[in-house]
């Protein structure tokens, strides 16, 4: 173990460190300003995502407990990218609030214990890593403290995580009692498509399935969703969902993948439902925010889709496909987050007319939306298309034909609201509405994204190039 | 094979766990006060500390047990969280029943 | 390197007329069409006239997947290449006319849209195409939605909905034959002619791409979404959707279906050709009862790309060389058409036919004018439609007599309706709307008067568009039969 080992751990060093700097200038209360905390906290996300580009890659530290590549990086450097963006939007909420330090503290631990999740070569690591990444996260939910259904969504949130975590941890130990060891990548070599091992898996299936919310274990979404801060939905639906999506992806790539031809097929089954249920419920919403949690446990289908791929597609279409989709997602709920702020309405029928009084938030709305309808030539189109040309590895034609027609499904909802965006009738039509230089920013860099990333191809070769 | 082991055979501890696990899910499943739910999530745990300890024993492996500590202490930090939100929702609504918080349709 | 810059300008000027204001980012489209119209005609100059594929740009873009940046123009290619370049400038000028709201976002889009079409035009590469396709489709969407008439955001939406769930087919279809690609999969088009498909796969590809292109062009009975959304369209959408966009539809059938799946064409053709011949006579007939003007040409079009279509899935040399030179010819017509009755509506505020009357003692010139266009559109010899349907009956009565006498109907129905509206607009009493009518404007004399010559033009001398495709239908036909041979030894 040398120095260069060390730098690997670099970045979580580092946010480690700046966790326990603000905690020790909040003591001795050193900061009182919010604005000061948030551009604080701004540039040390900002310098987390630089220091993503720097230094040594790979190596292990802690006897192979934990890991490093340069593709694992680049997952870190978007989560933590995706973070910025998530803060950057918060400025109007966070301009306010009484507790802002702690905001950030939550928030920082939770990404902190994201990057430990994905390094993690040992299985303790990573279930300390998954759970300092879902503990905080339950506390921001429920960060409103005045509103009922803010604490409403924590609870919901805490409870469905502690179950999850449960199921997850049941199918741990019986993976521990199979193969003796916690070293995931050891598994492999012992693991086989057995009973045990079959059970086990679908234990450990059900708690990844409830972290990123599919159908059936999605019931939590909609109302955490709903009930949180626009920017902890953010929050929740990218950063969350993306890291344990990679973390999935590296589970069953890593630790079990002498067993695809079995979890494959659970993906199958998931994957189908979690679409059409997802579509189906997304077209019956009021509320734009719920309308939005549906279309991402939706989009989480698609997710599955590409994880069916071989060893080195998949991730790097995950991977893709998740970066799209932090772009388009945040854009989205940005706009939301914008508008709520400024009037108080989250109701899809407030966005009638929007266009007209809101010219340039609405074509920010409809690029997203644009994007998680993976319409070309917006970046979803590709991240939709290099799942499907990954999951054509191995999924069965009823899959494809299912996640195609969802796809025209997913078209008709999403291009509705762009519909109602566009009409003019609207008997209370919003204001128009002044939004803070950082959140603009912000909805510049997400719209720069969904229309460039795509067309300029070279990115997925390079995290292709990482992944092999 | 350990002296442990020879007078109650793993079979019996992964039985005993898996008989554990299931109350425990029942319980988060059926149950509608937020505290008992919380304590049947404590037996799910619980059931997993068993069975890893056991298994620990079974491989001569120290890691299992070294994970038990573990999970004792990340259920703690969880329990500490919710029972704060509890607390919270008591406040405002003053009932932990959980068919009380629908305020957000289900 | 002309292919590039083909594409280039349109998305260059795109940008500056953004960033202009009212009339003057009109003007800033207008320049970038005569650049590209100038582009195209270098190219038609020094283009060689054999089958090779000219003016070739290629390069990696996503490597790992095989996808290239590849645009090339042969004949077929370069033939609707000239049909966009010639017809942008006077969609651009029509639109001139008006006052537009956010008139650089308008023009932005027609420039857009240019680009996409021309993208969709000269790729080589099947992914490059599709993208094409697609992003052609999105400006025409909001060009409808926004500037269009009545009901105009649920008739987008549809047309918007309708065309991209028929395109997924054909990505679907694109990806399949990408997957049958030896070694490391690439999705060039060239590389998809050498696959030696089972029928049974090129039954299923022939679908999937039948399915996209029929929703495009479009083809009865998939043709719904298009009288509401040529009727609701601001004149140059309906110019663009009917001049050039459904070519890429009939592009694609010759580019694609053609020669990836020549035996399912070969076995599926008679219920093809039948849809289109039903399509023919459908529009014909509806045509013929319709009293508002646009929705009259509108219903025409269906009509006269259902015999295009029909030429070209007769698969012969006639029936192709017909639907390229007619190509051209019903985008120059529509485009013409739709000119005169924009005019018509500007001028007198309405487009019902009943409403005018005896134009042709008011103008005489307009009324010159039209007839010359009206004639073109029916396909009277020495105008430029009658070259093009004759080689198209021809191709379809070599495949089938009954086929090509059905077919034939469009020229008798194309008449009936066509002077029924002449006489109706043109002759008769007096109207006050035909009052409005006095003179043209020396702008709009220009466009109409550049239309009529190059119909008569064409009429004249269609070996000048003849001459550019012939040697590349050719090679489809001999690509097409060395298909056959080949599963005919196996």
């Amino acid at each position: 173990m040398n120095i260069s080992d060390w730098l690997t751990l670099r970045i979580e060093i580092a946010l480690a460190v700046f966790i326990l700097l603000q905690l020790i200038i909040k003591i001795f209360d050193l900061i009182r300003s919010n604005e000061t905390w948030l551009r604080l906290n701004i540039a040390i996300t900002f310098l987390i995502v630089l220091l993503g580009f720097t230094g040594n890659d790979s190596g292990s530290l802690f006897g192979g407990m934990f890991i490093s590549t340069s593709f694992i990086i680049i997952e870190k450097t978007i989560l933590a990218f995706a973070t910025l963006l998530v803060l950057m939007q918060s400025y109007n909420w966070l301009k306010h609030h009484q507790h802002t330090p702690e905001f950030f503290m939550l928030l920082l631990t939770a990404l902190l214990g994201m990057f430990l999740m994905l390094s993690a070569n040992n299985i303790l690591l990573f279930y300390l890593g998954l759970e300092m990444a879902t503990i905080p996260v339950a506390a921001l939910a429920n960060f409103d403290l005045d509103k009922q259904r803010s604490s409403e969504a924590g609870m919901k949130m805490i409870l469905s995580s502690a179950f999850s975590s449960g199921m997850l941890l049941f199918g741990i130990s019986i993976f521990y009692g199979i193969t003796g060891t916690l070293t995931i990548s050891s598994w492999q070599e012992i693991l086989r498509p057995g009973g045990l091992e079959v059970l086990a898996l679908i234990f450990i299936m059900t708690g990844f399935g409830f972290k990123i919310s599919l159908v059936p274990f999605h019931l939590w979404t909609a109302d955490v969703y709903e009930g949180s801060p626009v920017s902890i939905t953010a929050f929740l639906s990218v950063v969350s969902k993306g890291a344990v999506s990679f973390a999935l992806a590296r589970f069953l790539f890593n630790g079990v993948i002498m067993m695809q031809e079995f979890w494959v097929e659970i993906l199958f089954l998931l994957s189908i439902i979690t679409m059409t249920v997802g579509n189906l419920f997304a077209m019956r919403q009021t509320n734009i925010k719920r309308f939005l949690a549906f279309s991402t446990v939706a989009q989480a289908g698609y997710i599955l889709l590409g994880l069916a791929g071989d060893p080195v597609n998949a991730p790097t279409s995950v991977v893709y496909f998740i970066l799209v989709y932090m772009f388009s997602n945040l854009a989205a709920l940005g706009v939301v987050e914008i508008v709520s702020f400024a009037t108080q309405k989250e109701d899809l029928d407030d966005y009638k007319g929007f266009y007209n009084s809101n010219k340039k938030l609405a074509i920010v709305l409809m690029l997203a939306l644009f994007s998680l309808a993976g319409i070309p030539p917006t970046a979803g189109f590709f991240g939709k298309l290099f799942l499907f040309t990954s999951g054509i590895h191995s999924a069965s034609v009823v899959w494809l034909l299912f996640a195609s027609l969802n796809l025209v499904v997913s078209l008709y909802y999403y291009m509705r609201l762009v519909r109602m965006m566009f009409s003019e009738n609207n008997e209370k039509p919003l204001a128009s509405i002044q939004s803070p230089l950082l959140s603009n920013i912000a909805l510049i860099i997400c719209s720069a994204g969904i229309l460039f990333i795509g067309i300029f191809g070279g990115l997925y070769d390079y995290l292709h190039q990482l992944a092999k | 094979m350990n002296t442990i082991l020879s007078i109650v055979p793993i079979q019996y501890y992964i039985i005993l766990s898996a008989i554990l696990f299931s109350i425990g899910v029942m319980g988060v499943l059926t149950r509608s006060n937020a505290i008992i739910i919380f304590m049947s999530v404590e037996i799910m745990l619980n059931s997993v500390n068993l069975l890893l300890a056991a298994f620990s024993t079974y491989h001569n492996d120290a890691a299992g047990q070294i994970f038990v500590f573990f999970i004792m202490a990340v259920a703690a930090a969880e329990v500490a969280v919710g029972l704060a939100i509890i607390v919270m929702i008591y406040r405002n609504i003053n009932t932990i029943d959980i068919y009380n918080l629908n305020k957000l349709k289900g | 390197m002309l292919t590039g810059l083909l594409l280039l300008i349109p998305l260059l000027f795109m940008i500056v007329s953004l960033l202009m204001k009212g009339k003057q980012s009109g003007y800033v489209a207008l320049v970038s069409s005569v650049v590209s119209l100038f582009i195209s005609l270098c190219m038609a100059f020094t283009f060689q006239h054999d089958d090779t594929v000219q003016f070739e740009l290629n390069y990696s873009w996503i490597s790992s997947f095989g996808i290239h940046f590849h645009l090339g123009v042969d004949g077929i290619s370069l033939i609707l290449i000239l049909l966009t370049t010639f017809l942008t400038p006077f969609i651009i000028l029509t639109s001139l006319q008006k006052e537009t709201d956010n008139s650089n976002v308008f023009f932005a889009l027609i420039l857009l849209m240019q680009a996409g079409i021309l993208g969709a035009f000269t790729a080589m590469d099947s992914f490059l195409f599709y993208m094409s396709y697609e992003v052609a489709l999105i400006p025409i969407y909001f060009i409808c939605g926004l500037w269009g008439g009545e009901n105009r955001i649920a008739v987008a939406l549809k047309f918007f909905i309708y065309t991209l769930a028929g395109s997924l087919f054909m990505l679907v279809s694109i990806i399949y034959l990408y997957l049958q690609t030896p070694g490391n999969h690439s999705f060039e088009i060239s590389e998809f002619y050498k696959l030696n498909l089972s029928s049974s796969q090129q039954s299923w590809i022939f679908w999937g791409f039948f399915l996209a292109f029929a929703v495009k062009i479009p083809i009865f009975p998939f043709h719904s979404w298009q009288p509401s959304t040529y009727t609701i369209a601001p004149t140059a959408g309906t110019m663009l959707l009917a001049g050039i966009m459904l070519k890429m539809g009939l592009y694609g059938l010759i580019r694609f279906v053609l020669p990836i799946a020549p035996e399912a064409v070969a076995h599926w053709n008679t219920l093809a050709i039948l849809l289109c011949v039903c399509g023919i006579i459908y529009g014909s007939v509806i045509a013929i009862r319709q009293n508002d003007l646009k929705k009259l040409v509108a219903f025409s079009s269906i009509a006269h790309v259902g015999l295009i279509a029909a030429g070209i899935f007769s698969m012969n040399a006639q029936g192709i060389q017909g639907a390229m030179i007619q190509m051209f010819n019903h985008g120059v017509n529509a485009v013409a058409l739709f000119f005169l009755i924009d005019l018509l509506e500007r001028r007198s505020g309405t487009r019902l036919m009943d409403k005018f009357g005896g134009i042709a003692s008011v103008n005489k010139r307009f009324a010159v004018v039209f007839a010359i266009v009206m004639l073109g559109s029916i396909g009277l010899p020495m105008t430029n439609g009658f070259v093009g349907e004759f080689l198209l009956l021809f191709g379809v009565y070599q495949w089938n007599m009954y086929a090509a006498m059905f077919a034939g109907l469009t020229i008798i129905l194309g008449a009936v309706y066509m002077l029924r509206l002449y006489r109706n607009v043109f002759f008769g009493e007096i109207s006050e709307a035909s009052t409005s009518i006095l003179s043209m404007s020396m702008l709009e004399r220009i466009i109409s008067y550049k239309l009529v010559a190059l119909i008569i033009l064409l009429g004249i001398f269609p070996n000048l568009l003849l001459n550019i495709s012939a040697p590349a239908v050719n090679k489809l036909l001999n690509l097409i039969a060395h298909h056959s041979n080949l599963s005919s030894i196996l």
